[in-house]
């Protein structure tokens, strides 16, 4: 009986000080909820929509969060999809949120970017926050945190974001206690609407390629989200989209071409088929054709969606009433918001 | 490797539970595996010098041992039948072979030390053509000092030496006190270290709670003010800033020095090892030869007991007294000798600090100041005697705390200040350069927010209750009494450290200002 009264006290004491430090790493965590910067907050919203059985995953780096509209697909083909998408999202760190994503749902098709692999290292430590901090604690998150991360960076920290943005502290404003326990939805099913328009003009012409080969750890996380796509009988479809910046080399795409038919899978380089899409850089970037604008995103959406059907990879569940009311909502919120901003 | 490091943490976290596991005889073996564990990961490559050290010191303390229990036996059995010349010659022959034997140990390590120390500063300050950059084992300083005071007791028959080695390794390189002490002595180290202690939830509580406090002052003060950097001007230096820096630099070296020792003392109350206090509030010492009873307290009477003691009652320093005193009295000269002491008991400690004219000249300003206040002794006792009642004010307290302060604060110029011009230049500057006007221009162009500041006042402020409020004995014996308390206390410490500490990107990962040397 002593004994139990001896232990209550650190026992009691080590609760409260876990929570305490989970809640004030909470609160000084960046919330990515105004400013320029919108993209950190994505890959936490996908937890409240984890498991609502999506017929398509889209998975990558921003040629997928600014370039395909769940809500355009619904729209058009009743069909569900979500992005989990980040900024410079590593093909690592898409094997880990795939893997993560599909122990709560089996989507029919994965539509995954590949213009990440382009890069066989981590980057830097705020593309890797903006992936990595939104993640739940898990077996994926740890194997995804050690293959990203940079040298010098405490791995620690990435499991007690206080560790890292303690300093945050004198930083605080109202938009850190709004948003304390769940982070800003500022995405249509994971797609950050960009409604402006900068026309393509010019590109720097792209550098000499020195080594046309991609690295060996990006070929590898390709290969295991093949092999766990055809685990689960998902068809997977590697996408390089519309964008001109950075540059696409015709050595990647061969290679991806090869790729693609050695294992069974579908490659689409969107580039070529931009006119097919009635893509016109003139008024679908925001950007000067680095990426897509809301209207150049619907019109690939819907090529895409075209496409998916064609293969007999999209049901319509427009019928379903509780998808109905859902992607009603979706559909609602993102017309209004696209309307709101082209009016301005 | 150094205490803030997850890798510390969590061998911490693993010897603490195999500690406890383990049946009470073998958990000694679990801090020496613990030790090695640490000292490895701190570098291979320092292992083999400190195993010189243990190897070379365990085995001429048993040697002496020996020698000293062949002595007796030998004199007890022939006691009788010798004369007491034939004995004292005896004695004296068998004296001789443990002194050789001694001071070979004591030339391999302080060789060792002096070599690896001090062969590149000496090279430079010859002109030698060459330049060495050797290897300067972790704690080096701190467990040839410690071992070489267990030599010196045992020669002096102050205990027996330890019989088994790994008994003696573990407390040659107990890991909590390698990286910057306290330098602690056999006798008293070892009550502890090798009994094996009981599992006392309370007493790991009260570690825990030292070892955060500890980390508090480290990270939330010393290692935020290290962005406190002041800028210098030109060739010259402004008064104003220089007492700034002075005061800074004496927030951060007891933020830094007393939140390293707590964390090792800390370490060690997890194993129910109690490792000696290393200060006893030293900013409120009313003299320097006070101050040096409660700073780095285990580093003065190692220097007292070692070196100023034999020093001083050594034949020749005796027979210089008595000559003195013949031919002057008691005055000035004749304590010619006990002030040399002094002065090569504190160039020994600079020189122990690092290698270089400044910590030479820090240890001999020291000495100077010491000789000073105890020179001019009787000039103070003969104004307190003017003025009675004076003494005994609380304002009269302050100003010699005060006063106190301000001059370890002066004598730290040498080491804040690379050269000598440097801390003339810096000294005279407050004198004839005040300036205090320019600090309202400056302090607003530091890198240091306002938080900075609030958060670095805030826990001075909390060191000073605390000291305060501690009086005499221990904080956590006085008002953490309960379960509750103190495991909320270790915990409160925690977050404020997690959420306050300059930590992480954006800071340099500072090691303690006191394990380079």
């Amino acid at each position: 009986m002593k004994k139990r009264r001896n232990w209550f006290a650190p026992l009691s004491v080590l609760v409260l000080t876990g929570l305490l430090v989970w809640s004030l790493g909470r609160l000084v965590r960046p919330k990515y909820a105004s400013g320029l910067t919108l993209e950190g907050s994505m890959v936490e919203n996908w937890y409240a929509h984890a498991g609502e059985g999506h017929q398509v995953l889209f998975i990558g780096d921003c040629e997928v969060y600014e370039s395909f509209s769940p809500a355009a697909l619904y729209a058009e083909y009743g069909a569900t999809s979500y992005i989990r998408g980040s900024a410079q999202q590593l093909m690592w760190q898409s094997y880990y949120l795939l893997r993560e994503a599909l122990q709560k749902e089996t989507p029919r098709a994965v539509v995954l970017s590949i213009c990440s692999l382009r890069y066989s290292e981590p980057q830097n430590e705020a593309y890797n926050r903006m992936t990595l901090d939104g993640m739940r604690f898990g077996r994926n998150k740890i194997e995804a945190v050690r293959a990203s991360l940079l040298e010098g960076e405490s791995e620690l920290s990435y499991y007690v974001p206080l560790l890292r943005y303690h300093d945050r502290l004198f930083e605080l404003t109202p938009e850190d206690a709004q948003y304390l326990f769940a982070g800003p939805e500022l995405t249509y099913n994971g797609y950050l609407m960009r409604t402006e328009t900068v026309p393509y003009t010019w590109l720097p012409q792209a550098p000499v390629l020195k080594d046309a080969a991609f690295g060996e750890k990006p070929v590898e996380y390709l290969d295991r989200i093949a092999a766990l796509c055809e685990e689960k009988g998902i068809a997977l479809i590697l996408v390089k989209s519309p964008c001109l910046l950075p540059a696409w080399y015709d050595q990647w795409d061969r290679w991806l071409t090869d790729y693609a038919e050695v294992h069974g899978i579908e490659y689409i380089n969107a580039i070529p088929l931009m006119e097919e899409m009635g893509i016109d850089l003139g008024a679908d970037t925001y950007d000067g054709g680095v990426h897509l604008n809301v209207f150049g995103a619907e019109k690939y959406t819907l090529w895409l969606g075209a496409h998916l059907s064609e293969r007999g990879l999209l049901t319509d569940q427009r019928q379903d009433p509780v998808i109905a009311a859902r992607y009603g909502d979706l559909v609602l919120r993102y017309e209004q918001e696209k309307q709101r901003r082209t009016e301005k | 490797m150094i205490f803030l490091s997850s890798g510390f943490l969590l061998l911490v976290g693993a010897l603490l539970i195999i500690y406890y596991v383990l049946p009470k005889r073998f958990r000694y073996l679990t801090l020496l595996a613990g030790s090695v564990v640490f000292y490895a990961l701190a570098g291979k490559r320092y292992l083999p010098f400190l195993g010189v050290t243990i190897v070379s010191v365990y085995a001429t303390a048993r040697l002496l041992g020996r020698s000293q229990d062949r002595q007796k036996q030998y004199v007890t059995e022939h006691k009788k039948d010798l004369s007491k010349e034939a004995l004292a010659a005896y004695k004296k022959g068998e004296g001789k072979k443990r002194t050789a034997m001694f001071l070979a140990c004591l030339l391999i390590n302080l060789g060792l030390l002096g070599a690896l120390k001090y062969t590149g500063f000496l090279l430079s300050a010859l002109r030698a053509p060459w330049e060495v950059h050797w290897v300067l084992p972790l704690g080096i300083s701190f467990y040839t000092f410690q071992s070489i005071g267990y030599l010196i007791d045992v020669k002096r028959g102050k205990y027996p030496p330890e019989r088994n080695f790994l008994k003696y390794a573990l407390f040659a390189s107990f890991f909590p006190q390698m990286i910057q002490g306290p330098i602690s002595r056999c006798d008293m180290l070892s009550k502890t270290l090798y009994e094996g202690a009981d599992f006392d939830l309370d007493r790991i509580g009260r570690g825990l709670v030292r070892i955060a406090w500890g980390a508090a002052k480290k990270l939330i003060v010393a290692d935020r003010l290290i962005r406190f950097a002041l800028p210098v001007f030109g060739s010259g230096y402004t008064g104003s800033l220089v007492l700034l820096q002075m005061v800074l630099y004496a927030m951060r070296l007891y933020a830094d020095f007393t939140g390293g020792i707590d964390m090792a003392l800390g370490v060690g109350e997890l194993f129910g090892v109690i490792l000696p206090e290393n200060f006893d509030r030293p900013y409120l010492s009313k003299s320097i030869e006070e101050y040096w009873t409660r700073w780095h307290m285990t580093m003065g009477s190692w220097f007292r007991d070692y070196v100023f003691y034999p020093l001083n009652v050594s034949k020749p320093f005796l027979k210089w007294t008595k000559a003195l005193r013949t031919r002057f009295g008691n005055g000035f000269l004749s304590r010619l000798p006990l002030y040399t002491a002094t002065l090569v008991t504190w160039l020994a400690t600079g020189v122990w600090h690092g290698a270089g004219w400044n910590y030479a000249l820090w240890g001999l300003t020291n000495g100077v100041v010491i000789i000073l206040s105890l020179t001019l002794k009787p000039l103070y006792e003969r104004f307190h005697r003017r003025f009675p009642g004076l003494k005994a004010t609380r304002g009269y307290g302050a100003f010699e705390i005060v006063r106190t302060f301000l001059l370890m604060c002066l004598i730290r110029l040498w080491d804040i200040y690379p050269t000598p011009w440097h801390v003339w230049s810096a000294f005279s500057s407050l004198f004839v350069n005040f300036r205090s006007g320019v600090l309202g221009s400056i302090l607003p162009e530091l890198s240091v927010g306002t938080g900075d500041w609030i958060v670095v006042l805030a826990m001075t402020a909390l060191m000073l209750f605390v000291s305060l409020k501690k009086g005499e004995g221990s904080f956590r014996t006085k008002y953490l009494n309960t379960s509750v308390r103190l495991w909320t206390a270790a915990a409160l410490l925690l977050i404020l450290t997690l959420l306050l500490g300059a930590y992480g990107p954006g800071y340099t990962a500072s090691d303690f200002i006191y394990g380079q040397f």
